[in-house]
């Protein structure tokens, strides 16, 4: 008994020290989950539409984002000149993958074309590497500035490169969705969506809004990429491993919901960083992702549940 | 249709097979060669002195007088000579074997095990190595014979590390040398010299300190642990939050460093593991800052160092920073002003402010005039293993005209005394015996304005 007591004495300090960090550590989960809700709405896009789950996002994400740098870092032109590089390259890779290898397997399994999108994965981070080097020391091409605001009542200073990516995270996941709602080009994707044979009938192009589709979330996760990488490594690997995140957010989403994969992304991001406040042990955060990836395909996808879509 | 593809599946299947047996075979045969024969464990007896060559069997001979040309290191007593039988002879019992892998009549190859895909980039250590290798044959190479590094990427990956290692023993290399290979080396340390392979130089880890025919030149990083807690009191360090990369030799160095704060009555906050690829640090800037921590004492790769600083920046929180690994030229362009005011250490001699130095000008030449586009990624491990390869290339010309094998470069290496490294380290010596452990001093460092400075002489634990 007086073990126990000794050892609540003991961690009482800590534990109180633990908890009045919450409100902090909110805001950085938040800013975090935004990172992943970026990194997922294309993932989104291109499901919702294709039916194809993209395994290649993150990749595309990141040789988007090398073009950037080199059009930005390497060459020296500004920031922008060098998100526009990255959003047109993102874009013509997305029809790449989708002209050249999905489109010609259309009659295949969805499985499939999930192979050949981790092909185009292998291939673009084994070119990036080649181009650019393997490892982690790129700079990132910088295009808000880090110095930040301290928010009044956590104390926290948040960046506004920080900032930026939250709300452009929710800007391009209310946007898309108003896309897919309110325009002639989102009513044809949701048309295609539900069924290819039928929008075909009503002289819908499926191929040049699968297209689209592919192309659009392709140049989303440019975007993504340009924004994320001050964040993380800078590298042929972190970015594309941040869409295993990615796909964690897309499923709370069910992969059919804009907005309920931003507050998948959310989600995600405070339950990684809630435990960092009492655990110091690397790897928890990786350990919670997997853990949340395991309990929605097991709540979600359960047999019974309604369908996501189908393929 | 469904037979013609059946019968291409079936053809490819045999040919898979078949691949398989071959390429299975021919590793079987290529690892069971006596070239790599298994070493328990240098005797003692394994000395520099004529009359101490204890691994004396038949094929090992003492000959005096062949003095080391253009060493710059002095042997006691004579100079070992091994006289081998053949190039393929038998393993000395209980020593190194006379065999000569890597040794032909023009060139001695060597291997390297390196990260050079990953978080890290421990391409500028293989160059490195490389430059000075390059230096040395442009001066005709030793006793005739050129250097050459064979390297191999480990991707900062245990398993590939193996996997090079396995490679590298198949190639028939003399000696490890100058090697960086952040979570290789500690498993693979063992695993070279349980196969007779000569280890000279690496990053550090405890492992290269265990074994009798591992030749570090750097200090072990538990010797750094030891000697930052030291430090910290010196700096007026009271309440530290401890930040330590989360590797796997990581446990007996984070236990120095706790035990020397400790024996120093300094009382650390928090300690946090990280992993190399964590990208943000601003949980651990608001925690340190929540707990009241007067500054943070911290073992990280330079670039994670660029994020926690970043993140301390962002934060406006700025604990005195005290780091191994912080002088890195590329690094220290991210950090900007946050690391004017932080403290290091370094077990050899700071480049920044001794850039006329004879073995800084020497080491910065030989990178820049072979692999200029590497001088700003030198760093401490660049520099380390810039010395390991000058102790390699010393222990070769220590053997002289005599036949290099993996136990005359034992004998050599282990006859080494104040090896003159022209001032980059205190002068190293070896000595036969269980383990080596050459060099435990340091210079206390500090950054002045984007500059890294020297402030103290050498201090050793």
């Amino acid at each position: 008994m007086d073990h126990v007591l000794q050892l609540e004495l003991l961690l009482a300090p800590v534990l109180a020290s633990s908890w009045s960090l919450l409100p902090a550590f909110t805001v950085i989960g938040l800013v975090l989950g935004g990172v992943y809700a970026m990194a997922a709405i294309g993932v989104v896009l291109i499901f919702r539409v294709s039916g194809v789950l993209n395994f290649a996002h993150g990749a595309v994400a990141m040789f988007s984002t090398f073009i950037a740098y080199q059009v930005s870092v390497l060459w020296g032109a500004p920031g922008w000149l060098g998100l526009i590089a990255a959003v047109a390259a993102g874009s013509v890779i997305g029809l790449c993958i989708e002209a050249f290898t999905i489109r010609p397997l259309a009659n295949r399994p969805p499985l499939t074309k999930v192979v050949v999108t981790i092909g185009w994965l292998l291939v673009l981070q084994t070119l990036a590497g080649k181009i650019w080097g393997a490892t982690a020391y790129h700079r990132p091409v910088q295009l808000v500035s880090r110095n930040g605001f301290r928010l009044p009542i956590v104390h926290l200073v948040v960046g506004y490169d920080q900032l930026t990516t939250f709300i452009v995270a929710l800007a391009l996941a209310l946007g898309t969705a108003a896309l897919l709602r309110y325009t002639q080009l989102g009513t044809a994707m949701r048309a295609v969506a539900d069924n290819p044979a039928t929008a075909r009938l009503w002289g819908i192009s499926v191929n040049r809004v699968t297209a689209a589709s592919w192309m659009a979330g392709s140049a989303m996760a440019a975007i993504a990429g340009v924004l994320i990488t001050p964040l993380i490594n800078f590298d042929n690997y972190s970015l594309t491993i941040v869409v295993i995140d990615a796909f964690a957010a897309a499923l709370i989403g069910r992969l059919t919901s804009l907005p309920m994969t931003v507050v998948g992304g959310m989600f995600l991001g405070l339950a990684q960083t809630y435990p960092r406040a009492f655990f110091s042990s690397a790897g928890i955060g990786e350990l919670v992702t997997f853990l949340m990836v395991l309990a929605t395909l097991a709540v979600l996808f359960r047999p019974g549940a309604r369908k996501v879509r189908a393929a | 249709m469904n037979s013609s593809r059946e019968r291409i599946a079936v053809i490819f299947m045999t040919a898979s097979v078949v691949m398989t047996l071959v390429l299975g075979g021919a590793v079987v045969h290529a690892l069971g060669r006596p070239a790599t024969p298994v070493v328990l464990g240098a005797r003692s007896g394994v000395s520099g002195s004529a009359s101490g060559a204890g691994a004396s069997t038949a094929t090992t001979v003492a000959a005096s007088g062949a003095s080391a040309t253009g060493s710059s290191s002095s042997a006691t007593g004579s100079s070992p000579q091994t006289a081998s039988s053949g190039a393929r002879s038998t393993s000395v019992s209980g020593g190194l074997s006379t065999a000569a892998p890597g040794v032909t009549a023009n060139t001695i190859t060597v291997g390297g095990i390196f990260d050079e895909t990953g978080p890290f980039d421990a391409t500028v250590e293989r160059d490195t190595v490389r430059a000075y290798f390059d230096t040395v044959n442009a001066q005709g190479g030793v006793n005739g014979h050129k250097l050459q590094l064979l390297d191999c990427d480990s991707g900062y990956d245990p398993a590939r590390a193996h996997q090079c290692s396995q490679q590298l023993l198949s190639e028939n290399i003399l000696a490890m040398v100058g090697w960086l290979s952040v979570s290789g080396e500690q498993p693979e340390t063992p695993y070279l010299t349980g196969q007779g392979v000569p280890v000279i130089g690496g990053l550090g880890v405890p492992a290269e300190f265990a074994s009798p025919i591992s030749w570090p030149v750097t200090d072990n990083l538990v010797t750094y642990g030891t000697a930052m807690g030291d430090h910290a009191k010196d700096l007026n360090i009271h309440a530290p939050g401890l930040v330590i990369l989360n590797a796997n030799f990581i446990a007996p160095v984070q236990q120095s460093l706790e035990d020397s704060l400790q024996h120093n009555g300094i009382a650390w906050k928090s300690v946090d593991q990280v992993d190399p690829t964590k990208p943000d640090y601003t949980d651990i800037a608001v925690k340190l800052e929540s707990e009241g921590a007067d500054s943070c004492i911290a073992a990280l790769d330079p670039f994670s160092y660029a994020r926690l600083l970043e993140a301390f920046d962002r934060q406006n929180f700025h604990p005195q920073l005290f780091g191994l690994g912080l002088d890195k030229a590329s690094a220290n362009q991210q950090y900007g002003n946050a690391v004017y005011g932080a403290q290091s250490l370094t077990p050899l001699l700071e480049p920044q402010d001794h850039q006329s130095q004879a073995g800084i000008a020497a080491y910065y030449g030989a990178v820049q005039k072979y692999y200029p586009s590497q001088v700003a990624n030198l760093d401490v491990y660049s520099e380390g293993e810039w010395v390991a390869a000058e102790v390699f290339v010393d222990a070769l010309r220590l053997i002289g005209t005599a036949p290099v094998t993996r136990q005359s470069l034992g004998t050599a290496l282990n006859s080494l005394k104040n090896v003159d490294t022209q001032g980059l380290t205190q002068p190293i010596s070896y000595a036969p015996g269980n383990t080596h452990d050459p060099n435990r001093c340091f210079q206390w460092i500090h950054n002045v304005s984007g500059t890294w400075t020297t402030y103290s002489n050498w201090n050793c634990f």
